[in-house]
């Protein structure tokens, strides 16, 4: 099992670095770990969907992200870390986040401190790096953990429902489900495709019926 | 027959002693003779207990006389050569004496004369005159004859550095007629000591040396007053036509060890009186004139650093103050003496009583023992100045008067200027400086309202001697407050220039902190990743080694951010040294240049002009990087390009000469609405995106503050990149 986790910080050589450190720590681990490092994206939109199509499991994110300007569009991004934060939860409630930085103590990231794991001094992350990578590790595998459950569930509860043997229960575990893996659906969309079916049903035994009329029909003109 | 006046020798002592005032006045005429004489050197000596009745002896080294001299000019009452040869002819002096009566003095000083003196290359001549003699009733002048001396050889003075000379005169006189006392001894050394203008150009020339059995404190070499620098100094010149010419120096308000200058002209119709009413001038008759004048102001504060301190300040003018008037070079009594009631011949006093205002009011008059000056008038440049027939003080026909009136004039522009500099009121300048100058000023004044009150006490007596010296004790103590009270400002002035640079440091943090921080991290973590590698099996050396150069590099910048904060209060700087401040800046600049890279904050010196000045670095420091690190935060607010500038040259203000330090930068300038209040402390304009304030208030009041310590001048404006342009002017000898 891989864990993949993110880097976001706007400094290339902090960031190189910090790889570079989590991967020799790392590199002892019976769990595979993967880092991507990433130069802040453009928008704090960016980051949920980046996250899923890349499959991430956890993000180290720094606060201060506009020091440095991108080198290709010569810009700053407009936002700090614990700017992610919110549009990150609302997409991914559970997703591990941990804001690596040199100012730990900062007004606005401390308000923010129940939306993220941890909130880690920079220099106190390169003295026990091997604890935080394991902490992280953890973390990135209890979320993988749980995503792949979920995606069980998903797998399971969509057949019920495709057969229409979903009860009420079911379909709120299939939406509460569909919700944690951030996958679009309706409210009552369960109830729907059941309906569908249902009525399909009907036509096709209405068809059934129709069919056998007629056949009757056709013996008694005989 | 033919008949012929007859001559009474009393008459001819009746015309001396009636000439001459007192034995002073003998005396200095004496050895104006020697003067005249082209003597370099006179040996003075009064021997009181003589036992001939005491003894006053005046040898010179002049040009002497031979026996023709003696006969044809020096035995004829009232022949002098003076008026034929008026410039003598080793020196050049303007001959004082022309009434021929001079040599008559000696009748006034006592009953004996003995008279030696030899020309160079020539037999000496020596005579004894008993002015017994001329006494007698019905004796003619003719009859009296004089005895030859065996000993006719004069004691020719020698003085040092020069060879003897062969020539001279010495008058020996015995049975003096007074008794000299200490006071009249005093008075004589003062008259001496006064006998020619106070300019050393003069004054080696001519040397006369002391010396009495009456005080011998006054013995030896009389030296002529030094002069005191005044207040304000004036010297004018008027031309043949009138024009006033003048020059007035004194001492520049906002740095007291400097001193300025200001000069005009003023044609004579602007100097006489009435002119405009009536339209033409009164014709100007006075010749060439210069006159020199120094007003004294009696205040502690004004005295600083002038090497005099009040009681010596009270002591100069006890001595010398009043106007003198020479005529070529040599005293005209009694204008300006101190004891006669011609010493305030300009009438300041009754002036000052009709209008005593302070300096402060336009009306503003010089007190008469505020001013010592001088006037020089020459007979052939001033012939319409003549001497008044009692060899004291000159006849007041039109050119008199004409003398008087320009020299009020000088006063007058004294009065203006003083009034002008007490008016003006420092608006520049910082709260410690204004604090400052403010007791000095009142300690000045106290000190000045001492003085007053010690002369009025010294004319009252009884409750009231009683009450003055008790106001007078009071106020000394609070002059000892004030100079507590001073010292105390000074102290806290000091204390806040170094609380400002650490308040820079402290605020400079917001560029190099993050940095620091950065760079504190970077060189833990690479440390511990070398020491991963080395750990590996097989370790990896040259990892490791790439992560330990890695990590000196960062050690490096924090070294630098190390350097910068300790430089910044270093004892140095807070000395007021000459300065490089172009190299002050550029260096600022390059140490800056790279943590403000760190945040994509491109700064750079736009441009420079080499600008040398006497001021204290720290305080210009403080300035600069305050007014960059507020740069800074502000560009940094901004993506794209983050641009700060810097710039320093020379430039004139106001008419004074200075320098100018310029930032600015490309982010988004002051609001109008606060660009009064940006200086005020705890103020901050900074907001993060939010609106929520992010500012430490500081900076910005403490480039003011310190600004103002420099006497210097700071405003914003907007910028050529489209942000804020700070401009700082101080001003500064430039080299």
């Amino acid at each position: 099992m891989s864990i993949r986790i993110l880097l976001v910080d706007d400094r290339d050589e902090v960031r190189k670095e910090m790889r570079e450190t989590i991967e020799l720590v790392a590199s002892g681990s019976s769990v595979e770990l993967e880092i991507e490092d990433e130069f802040p994206f453009f928008s704090v939109e960016d980051y949920a969907p980046f996250i899923q199509e890349h499959d991430i499991h956890a993000l180290l994110l720094d606060e201060r992200l506009s020091e440095q300007m991108n080198r290709s569009t010569q810009q700053h991004v407009g936002y700090l870390g614990h700017d992610v934060l919110e549009k990150l939860r609302s997409a991914l409630p559970d997703f591990p986040v941990y804001v690596v930085t040199t100012y730990p103590n900062d007004e606005d990231l401390v308000s923010n401190a129940s939306e993220v794991e941890d909130i880690i001094d920079r220099i106190e992350f390169s003295k026990s790096v091997e604890k935080y990578v394991s902490r992280i590790q953890r973390a990135a595998s209890r979320f993988l953990e749980s995503r792949k459950d979920a995606l069980d569930k998903l797998e399971r509860l969509s057949l019920l429902a495709a057969s229409g043997a979903l009860d009420v229960k079911q379909e709120e575990e299939l939406n509460s489900v569909r919700a944690f893996l951030s996958l679009p659906y309706e409210e009552g969309s369960s109830r729907t495709l059941s309906g569908v079916v249902e009525e399909a049903r009907a036509l096709a035994e209405k068809a059934e019926q129709l069919l056998e009329a007629l056949q009757n029909s056709k013996v008694e003109r005989k | 027959m033919d008949r012929k006046f007859k001559v009474d020798a009393k008459a001819v002592l009746t015309l001396g002693r009636n000439s001459i005032k007192d034995a002073t006045t003998a005396v200095v005429e004496l050895v104006k003779n020697s003067y005249d004489a082209d003597a370099s050197v006179v040996d003075l000596v009064i021997n009181e207990t003589h036992p001939e009745k005491g003894l006053i002896r005046i040898s010179d080294n002049g040009h002497g006389m031979s026996e023709g001299d003696v006969e044809s000019s020096w035995l004829r009452v009232g022949f002098s050569e003076k008026v034929s040869r008026t410039i003598s002819q080793k020196f050049k002096r303007r001959k004082t004496g022309e009434k021929g009566i001079g040599r008559l003095s000696a009748d006034r000083l006592g009953e004996i004369l003995y008279l030696r003196t030899k020309r160079t290359s020539a037999d000496p001549i020596g005579l004894k005159v008993d002015w017994r003699e001329f006494e007698v009733p019905g004796r003619e002048i003719g009859e009296i004859t004089f005895q030859q001396l065996a000993d006719a050889n004069p004691g020719i003075p020698k003085r040092a550095g020069e060879r003897h000379s062969s020539s001279g005169t010495e008058l020996t006189i015995t049975r003096l007629r007074q008794q000299w006392t200490p006071d009249d001894i005093d008075r004589l050394h003062t008259e001496l000591s006064l006998l020619l203008p106070p300019y050393p150009e003069i004054a080696k020339t001519f040397q006369i040396r002391f010396r009495s059995d009456v005080s011998p404190m006054h013995n030896g070499v009389i030296l002529y007053r030094k002069k005191a620098k005044g207040e304000i100094e004036l010297e004018a010149k008027l031309s043949v036509d009138g024009k006033l010419k003048y020059k007035l120096s004194y001492p520049d308000p906002r740095n007291r060890k400097k001193r300025l200058q200001s000069r005009g002209t003023v044609d004579w119709s602007g100097v006489a009186p009435n002119t405009k009413r009536r339209g033409v001038s009164s014709p100007y008759r006075l010749g060439k004139i210069s006159i020199r004048l120094s007003f004294f102001v009696r205040r502690s504060d004004l005295l600083e650093g002038s090497g005099l301190d009040l009681g010596q300040l009270r002591k100069y003018l006890e001595k010398n103050v009043g106007v003198r008037i020479y005529r070529d070079l040599v005293r005209v009594k009694p204008y300006g003496d101190p004891d006669s009631k011609e010493s305030d011949w300009l009438g300041l006093g009754h002036r000052k009583t009709s209008d005593p205002a302070g300096a402060r009011r336009r009306s503003f008059k010089i007190a008469p023992n505020q001013l010592v000056g001088a006037v020089f008038a020459g007979r052939d440049l001033s012939p319409e100045l003549v001497d008044s027939s009692s060899r004291e003080g000159l006849i007041e026909n039109d050119a008199f008067k004409q003398l008087r009136t320009v020299v009020m004039r000088c006063v007058n522009l004294i009065e203006a200027k003083y009034h002008e500099l007490s008016s003006e009121r420092p608006v520049t300048g910082s709260k410690a400086g204004r604090a400052r100058a403010t007791v000095r000023e009142l300690a000045g004044n106290l000190s000045s309202l001492t003085t007053e009150l010690s002369d009025l006490k010294s004319r009252v007596s009884g409750d009231l001697e009683h009450d003055i010296a008790s106001v007078a004790e009071q106020i000394g103590l609070v002059i000892e407050q004030a100079a507590a009270a001073r010292k105390e400002i000074d102290d806290l002035a000091d204390q806040n220039t170094v609380f400002r640079g650490l308040a820079t440091v402290g605020i400079a943090s917001a560029i190099f902190g993050h940095e620091t921080a950065t760079a504190v991290v970077q060189v833990d973590g690479k440390i511990r990743n070398a020491e991963r590698y080395l750990l590996q099996v097989p370790p990896n050396v040259s990892r490791a080694t790439i992560k330990l150069s890695e990590a000196v590099g960062h050690l490096e910048k924090i070294e630098s951010w190390g350097k910068f904060a300790l430089l910044r209060v270093h004892r140095d700087k807070r000395r007021r040294t000459k300065s490089s401040i172009t190299t002050l800046v550029n260096k600022l600049v390059k140490e800056l240049k790279g943590p403000m890279a760190a945040s994509d904050v491109d700064l750079d010196v736009a441009n420079s002009v080499e600008v040398e000045v006497k001021t204290f670095p720290m305080d210009v420091e403080a300035i600069l990087i305050n007014l960059v690190t507020n740069a800074y935060q502000e560009v940094k607010r901004y993506s794209g390009e983050r641009v700060v500038r810097v710039s320093v040259g020379k430039r004139r203000r106001a008419g004074n000469d200075g320098f100018e330090l310029a930032v600015w930068d490309n982010g988004r300038g002051i609001p109008d609405e606060h660009a009064a209040i940006i200086w005020e402390p705890l103020f901050s304009t900074r907001t993060d995106d939010r609106g929520k304030p992010n500012g430490t208030g500081l900076g910005l009041a403490i480039v003011k503050a310190s600004v103002e310590e420099l006497d210097g001048v700071i405003s914003v404006e907007k910028g050529p990149l489209g942000g804020a342009k700070f401009v700082a002017w101080f001003p500064g000898v430039v080299s």
